[in-house]
């Protein structure tokens, strides 16, 4: 039974939810607590914890067990916020490197090539390609991911990701685990990499250029102590 | 002395070098909300992300900054590391950390400042009489609500008012440098949003965005400053902004550039500090 909002909700994005007329939860209802819960309806994502009401709360209303209007406002309760750091994901394999190679047809195959996240993406409109068909772009992208060469739509749309994110909430497979911005990444990187369909001009001052910056402002104390 | 779970490390990034500033106040802020900070950042904490075309040199930057942030933890009890890039945060939250074992969490430092407001805000006690045009992005959202907790923040100031800007995609501005246009497009809707407004100031949330916006610092009557700079002019702290200075056309002192190397100065600070600005390169003329 809930009486006091926890302190352990991991991150909260957006959302408003409401609890004044709630007094009691019955944490049971969130028995898999430790999930990792989202709902593009109510605007909210949310990392839950096991037996923490405020999150079982959400979970409750996520799951439709209670309305949206009987939970709105609770997390801005006095307090509420308190505990907002991210506890990061345990590490599935032992490099990035390792990891990437293993997560692009991970996720390639969660996903549906049903457009959404196509047709979500702002960028479309800067480079003229909203007329693109969203399927064989999104296509491109499993393809891609896999390691294998994608139309030229599909490469001129991850070339110009900027991380707006828009793809992450539009994508209809999130909730099974596929999170769309990380397989444009990785699509992105099989593009310069594999398929050697985008080329990359390196960049060999930016390192040079911030240690320059860093003399031109820093004490000795502060090189030493951060950098 | 702070109690352990207080104890961070505030890992700036590379970029952040360009504005020793903003580092300090960050430190000042985190440190004035009760943390113990040791601040991080720059190549040797490069968390790969700008490296996509490396992945194995990427990858060994990633293991290495883990590494040591996992050294911070275990020996120094820094169990929590304060991000400010949104590039390194995504990037620890969804490759870096999948690919190394961490025994760290993370936080962004917006966040953890919006949930000491009850600490920060008996601290703000200069009036900042400022008309201010938050200058937002689409991105970053999927981790932290940015754009809510620095507003939020920015309302503790007394005097300052708030108009929230035109959400522009991608993460920060230098997300969009690549695409012709597009970062141009995305400080031209700032700016033209804030002298519709009748904003005196754009406040920019992020470095990169920082760097592209003070170059027209003036234009219109209106001034550029970072949400940190607000903060501290609100707890009567000096917040000068030496890159606006350069940028603008002063030049750092003859000692500086002699402790860089003048010629690693020339060839690589002058010609960033010069370059027109990016709505000046998409056709507007500011008046």
């Amino acid at each position: 039974m809930v009486t006091t909002p926890s302190l352990s909700i991991r991150r909260q994005v957006r959302g408003y939810l409401r609890f004044p007329e709630i007094t009691t939860i019955d944490t049971a209802g969130c028995a898999d607590g430790g999930c990792y819960c989202e709902s593009n309806r109510i605007n909210i994502l949310v990392r839950l914890e096991t037996q923490n009401p405020v999150a079982a709360l959400l979970h409750l209303e996520l799951r439709g067990i209670l309305q949206e209007s009987q939970t709105r406002g609770v997390l801005e309760a006095p307090g509420i916020m308190t505990d907002i750091r991210t506890k990061l994901p345990a590490a599935k394999e032992p490099t990035t490197e390792a990891f990437l190679a293993g997560a692009g047809p991970a996720l390639a195959d969660l996903c549906t090539a049903c457009g959404a996240c196509f047709e979500a993406c702002p960028m479309a409109d800067h480079i003229g390609l909203r007329k693109a068909d969203p399927h064989s772009t999104t296509d491109g992208l499993r393809k891609l991911a896999r390691g294998e060469v994608a139309p030229a739509e599909t490469i001129s749309w991850v070339s110009a990701c900027a991380k707006s994110g828009l793809c992450v909430a539009a994508c209809p497979q999130q909730s099974a685990g596929l999170n769309a911005m990380l397989l444009v990444r990785i699509a992105k990187q099989h593009a310069i990499n594999d398929t050697r369909q985008i080329s990359v001009k390196p960049d060999p001052t930016a390192f040079p250029r911030v240690k320059t910056y860093a003399q031109l402002q820093l004490s000795d104390e502060e090189l030493d102590a951060w950098l | 002395m702070a109690l352990e779970k207080d104890r961070v490390t505030f890992w700036f990034g590379c970029n952040m070098l360009r504005h020793a500033e903003m580092i300090r106040l960050s430190i000042l802020l985190l440190e004035r909300v009760g943390y113990d900070v040791n601040a991080a950042g720059g190549p040797s904490y490069c968390c790969g992300t700008a490296h996509d075309h490396q992945p194995h040199g990427a990858s060994n930057m990633a293991g290495r900054t883990v590494t040591r942030f996992n050294e911070a933890a275990e020996n120094e009890g820094r169990g929590t590391v304060v991000t400010w890039c949104p590039s390194c945060h995504m990037h620890m939250s969804d490759i870096m950390a999948p690919g190394n074992a961490t025994s760290f969490d993370i936080a962004h430092i917006t966040e953890l400042l919006a949930a000491s407001a009850d600490r920060l805000a008996p601290l703000l006690t200069v009036p900042v009489k400022r008309r201010v045009l938050l200058h937002r992005h689409l991105g970053f959202a999927t981790h932290v609500a940015v754009n809510d907790r620095v507003a939020a923040l920015l309302r503790e100031i007394p005097g300052l008012e708030l108009v929230d800007g035109p959400a522009s995609p991608g993460h920060m501005c230098s997300s969009l440098a690549p695409i012709p246009g597009a970062l141009g497009a995305a400080v031209r809707a700032a700016w033209d949003a804030a002298v519709e407004h009748h904003c005196d100031t754009v406040c920019t949330i992020f470095h990169s965005c920082h760097r592209e916006m003070v170059a027209l610092d003036g234009t219109d009557n209106v001034r550029v400053r970072n949400w940190v700079q607000l903060i501290a002019e609100a707890m009567g702290i000096d917040a000068s902004d030496a890159y606006l200075a350069w940028r603008k056309g002063a030049a750092p002192d003859v000692a500086a550039i002699e402790k860089a190397g003048p010629s690693r100065y020339q060839a690589l600070v002058e010609p960033e500090l010069r370059k027109p600005s990016p709505t000046l390169s998409a056709g507007r003329i500011p008046g």
